[in-house]
Order: structure tokens, then sequence, then C-alpha cells
């Protein structure tokens, strides 16, 4: 099994030209049954996206994703690959220019389950047409932090976890979240109850607590301790020694500061909001940056019963469910920035009764 | 072009024919700014330090430039600017809106005013420790607010000669506290100390309404 610092050559895009990055050649990472174009991993998902996105090749979807792919977002799974195709358009159609800036591709060999990628990217682009979530075309020039976690095999991505930082998209074009959290619940609670068993599903996997295996020299271990001594603990001044004292903190929603108090501040404003929390780390990857630091991927999930009022309103009593991913910069064992991503719109889309909350 | 040559375009309020990555953030003016485009809007509307000596520090990893009341701190990737700090300007863009996060900087009642850990600087010389917790120290303890933490986010040189980017948080103000984190720049030479305060970010402070909730 492939180590996380093995393969030195398949570099991470921080601090390389778009020149670079898409310059054709030469294989560098061997990749069973994907298209010669791609030279490694890196490589596939910075340049499938960019081909797909910005050329505007939107098609290509159909011989990138499985055709019964799995999405998983916390707004509801989206399945297959025409549905890919459908919801691309749709977003091109209102946000044409839209940048795909990839900050970093984080990656791992899962063996024969495949190649797991966990990109990175700021998408930048113009408000130019009505869209669904942002409403109507407002011309705003914006940009939020979306990682997409995929896992791939023979240049397909058969299964993919997307979060995106909509909450702050929707508040750059002067949107307001709660009018628009309350009419998705609206719409969530009419029809087929049972389309939102997926959420139930995953509160309940959140709640048994099995934490993906890691090995103790890994660098994944230092951030999944962190979490899970705040989480599961409550020991937040320990978790956060984990951390430099001037670390770098983003978390969604505009949430940007620095220090360990400030870290302790992100969690504890979502903590006082919910009770009887469980907490759950579901993937790691980690590999060398530029420099000698370390980037590191953890996907996780967190569930708890919102009785605290505050952060999201009054308290609602509903279970609720976070689905985030993090991406850490380590550097001496500790970690200088840590970019955590999850769609608060769809938090407060369950505070509001939706997705069957 | 060179790293100099990139920010010197961008101090003109021209898109540089390269040098900046395509990755770069901006921050300063109160907001910021992701990709070349944006940032080159930025610099065109809010020009900077025509006409104005500049103090140029750099090493493989940084660079910073000092231009009389104003400065430009970059991380420097490969000679491509790969991250960029404005500072000194009194200007602000239109500030983002967020959610405000509560927080005790501390943790203890023995209270801290600068945190730097220097093995997280490995471009700062051993020699610049003592000064630069100094000149940390002294930002903190000169600045006025009720509370004022500094932070080092970037930092290399020697002790004779160096330059270290900042992040200050404040709680502030007399009736009505604000709360939040500005920026600062400081450049050594042998005895002096010159240091250029994110005024834009400051004001920007100011007026934005302290938020802990999803803003309405």
């Amino acid at each position: 099994m492939m180590r996380w610092n093995d393969l030195p050559e398949v570099r991470s895009p921080m601090g390389r030209t778009l020149d670079d990055l898409l310059s054709e050649g030469p294989r560098r990472q061997e990749l069973p049954g994907y298209e010669p174009i791609y030279r490694d991993f890196v490589d596939y998902i910075i340049r499938c996206t960019h081909r797909i996105w910005e050329q505007k090749n939107v098609g290509l979807c159909r011989t990138h994703y499985a055709p019964d792919c799995a999405i998983h977002t916390l707004a509801g799974p989206v399945t297959g690959v025409e549905a890919v195709v459908q919801n691309t358009i749709t977003t091109l159609a209102a946000t044409p220019d839209r940048l795909l800036i990839g900050e970093d591709v984080i990656w791992s060999d899962d063996g024969a389950d495949g190649l797991y990628s966990s990109h990175r990217i700021v998408s930048r682009s113009t408000h130019m047409g009505d869209e669904p979530l942002l409403g109507a075309a407002t011309m705003v020039s914006n940009g939020v932090m979306t990682i997409a976690d995929c896992l791939c095999r023979e240049n397909r991505i058969v299964e993919e976890w997307l979060v995106r930082d909509n909450l702050r998209g929707v508040l750059q074009v002067g949107g307001d979240p709660w009018a628009i959290a309350k009419a998705q619940a609206m719409a969530d609670q009419a029809g087929d109850p049972d389309r939102h068993n997926w959420r139930r599903a995953k509160i309940a996997e959140t709640r048994e607590q099995t934490d993906v295996s890691i090995d103790s020299d890994h660098p994944a271990a230092v951030p999944v301790a962190m979490l899970a001594a705040a989480f599961l603990d409550d020991l937040y001044g320990d978790a956060a020694t984990h951390l430099s004292q001037a670390a770098e903190i983003r978390w969604p929603t505009n949430r940007h500061g620095y220090g360990r108090g400030f870290w302790i501040g992100c969690l504890t404003q979502i903590r006082g909001a919910l009770h009887d929390v469980a907490w759950r780390a579901e993937h790691i990857a980690a590999r060398p940056l530029p420099g000698g630091d370390i980037a590191v991927a953890l996907r996780w999930s967190l569930t708890g019963v919102h009785r605290g009022n505050g952060l999201w309103g009054w308290s609602s009593g509903r279970e609720i469910l976070i689905m985030a991913v993090s991406h850490y910069r380590m550097r001496g064992g500790l970690i200088i920035e840590d970019l955590t991503v999850f769609d608060e719109l769809a938090v407060i889309r369950q505070i509001a009764g939706g997705l069957g909350a | 072009m060179s790293a100099l040559e990139t920010l010197t375009a961008l101090m003109r309020g021209e898109h540089p024919t390269s040098g900046l990555l395509h990755t770069c953030r901006l921050e300063g003016c109160g907001n910021e700014s992701y990709g070349v485009e944006a940032i080159v809007e930025n610099f065109r509307a809010l020009s900077m330090g025509e006409g104005t000596d500049q103090i140029v520090f750099e090493d493989p990893a940084h660079i910073a430039v000092f231009a009389g009341e104003e400065a430009l701190f970059a991380d420097v990737m490969d000679g491509n600017i790969a991250r960029l700090w404005r500072l000194g300007s009194d200007d602000f863009l239109t500030a983002e809106r967020g959610i405000s996060v509560s927080f005790d900087p501390d943790l203890a009642q023995e209270r801290q005013s600068f945190f730097f850990d220097p093995e997280m600087h490995p471009a700062l010389s051993s020699n610049a420790v003592d000064k630069l917790t100094r000149i940390g120290q002294d930002l903190a303890r000169n600045d006025g607010a009720y509370r004022t933490r500094v932070y080092a986010l970037r930092a290399f040189g020697t002790g004779d000669r160096g330059a270290a980017l900042f992040a200050v948080y404040r709680l502030d103000g007399d009736d009505e506290r604000t709360s939040g984190f500005t920026h600062a720049a400081a450049a050594w030479g042998a005895s002096e100390t010159h240091v250029v305060h994110d005024v834009a970010g400051q004001t920007a402070l100011s007026v934005q309404p302290w938020t802990p909730h999803i803003p309405v």
C-alpha cells in the first residue's frame, strides 16, 4: 500500500503556474485506465475540472463519472452522471465565467477502492444569470471555497463528497439565507418523506462513531486527535495545543482569524448550539508540500440536537447533521493553517425543518 | 518578471504580464480578492505608493515592499506571488458580511501579548528572534486598544535586517466594543523599526455590525 509521502514527483498544485499545471507531456504516475492526457492523479483532477468547467466541455462528465455515481452533499444526494451534467450546465448558465481556482489536491491511493482526491477550490465567478440558490442575477463577482472529495477508478469518479460554503455565497450576492432555507424546507416537507432517509442513515452512521483507521505515524493523526478531543471530550484547550500559536483559521461563512483561541471559538460556537453530539472521522489523506510542509485532508461528520439559542436562531429541537472537510497545513508537527468547509446553508435548512429534520 | 517587478506593476494599477499566480489571494483595503483579475481590479481602484521611495526586503519565499505609509507583503513560490497583503491605505472597499466569532485570545489569566513560534519561521535567523519578539510586544503594548494581541504570521531576515507580517487582534471601543483582526507589517534595520498598519482594515471593522449568528 502506498505511503502518504511516496511518489514525490506527483506534486501538489500549490505554487505552480497555470502553464505548468496544464502543460502536456509524459506520464509521471501509473494510471491504468485513465486517458493518456493525464500525467498523474493531481493532473487528472486539475485538468478534468478545467476541461469540464472552464473549457465548457460538460459532456466529458460522461467519461469522467461513473453512470451511477453517487454525489453526497448536505443538501441531499445526487445520483448518476446525467444529474451531474445538468447541474453543471445550470450553474454555468448563471455563472458562465466561473474559474475553479484549484488551491490543492490532497490525495491517497486507497488500493482496490481506487485513488481518492480532496480538491480544494475557490470558485470565482460573476452572478450573471438567475440561479436556483443565489436567486435573480445580481452581477456580483464573488468567490467561495469548495472541497470535492472524489473516489476515482479508471478515469471515472465513482463517488464524491462535495462541500461548498454556500451560505457565504448567498451573503456575497446580498441574499437572505433564512428566507432561502425556509423556502427550501417548505419544498422538502412536500412530497415523499422517504427521500430524506439518507440523512437519518448518515446521522446513525455518525453516532456509531466508527472512525477511519489511522496509522499513528500518519500526519492526519494530529488533526483527528484534535477534533476528537474537542467534539468528543470537550477538551478544547488541550485540542488547540495541536495548532501553532498563530495558526490561520478559516471556517465557513467568512469566519477568518488567527490563533488557538479563535479556533476554539469556531468550534464552541457550533457546539453551543448542538447538544448530545457525536463526531466521526471518515477519510484521511496527506501529501508533501513545497518547502517541507505537509497537507492533510480530513473528511468528518458531526451530529447533535439543536437546543442552543444563538448561532442558528432559536432552539429548534431538531437533530442536525454536518458533513465537512478540513484541509490542514502542518509544519514541525503543528497545524499552521485550518481551512474547513461545510454547507451552513444546508444546516439552517435542517433547522427550518427541511431535509427530513 | 521578478516578484518585485510584479508588485511594482500592481502598485501602478497595471496588469502584470506574469509573476502573479492564478491562485493568489489578496487581503487588504478591508476585504479579500481571489485571482489575477480581481487583484488587478483592487489595485486599479486604489493605486499605491506613487512617487514614493521604496524599501524592499526579499528572500526566496517572501517579499516586502515599504513605500512611505503603505506596504505590500507577499509569499513567493518559485519567483511568483502566491499570496499578498496590502497595508496602509485608509480607503476601504466594501467589507464582506460573515459570522462573527466570539473567542478568548488568551486561554489564561496570565496575559500573553505576542503569539510567536520561532520554529514556524525557518527564514528568520535565530539572532532575529529577540528583535521580532520586542517588535511584536511593542505593537501590542503601544496600541491603545482595551485588548490587543499580536500574532506573527510571516517573518524573515536577520537581526540587522528583516521584515515580518502580523495579525493584530483588538477588542476596543467604549460603550460598545468592536472585535476583530487586522494586519501590520514591520521592517527593521540594525537600529530602527518601521511599522505599517492596515488602516483600511481597522476602518472596515469599525463599521461592520457584530453578528455572532447568521446575518439577517
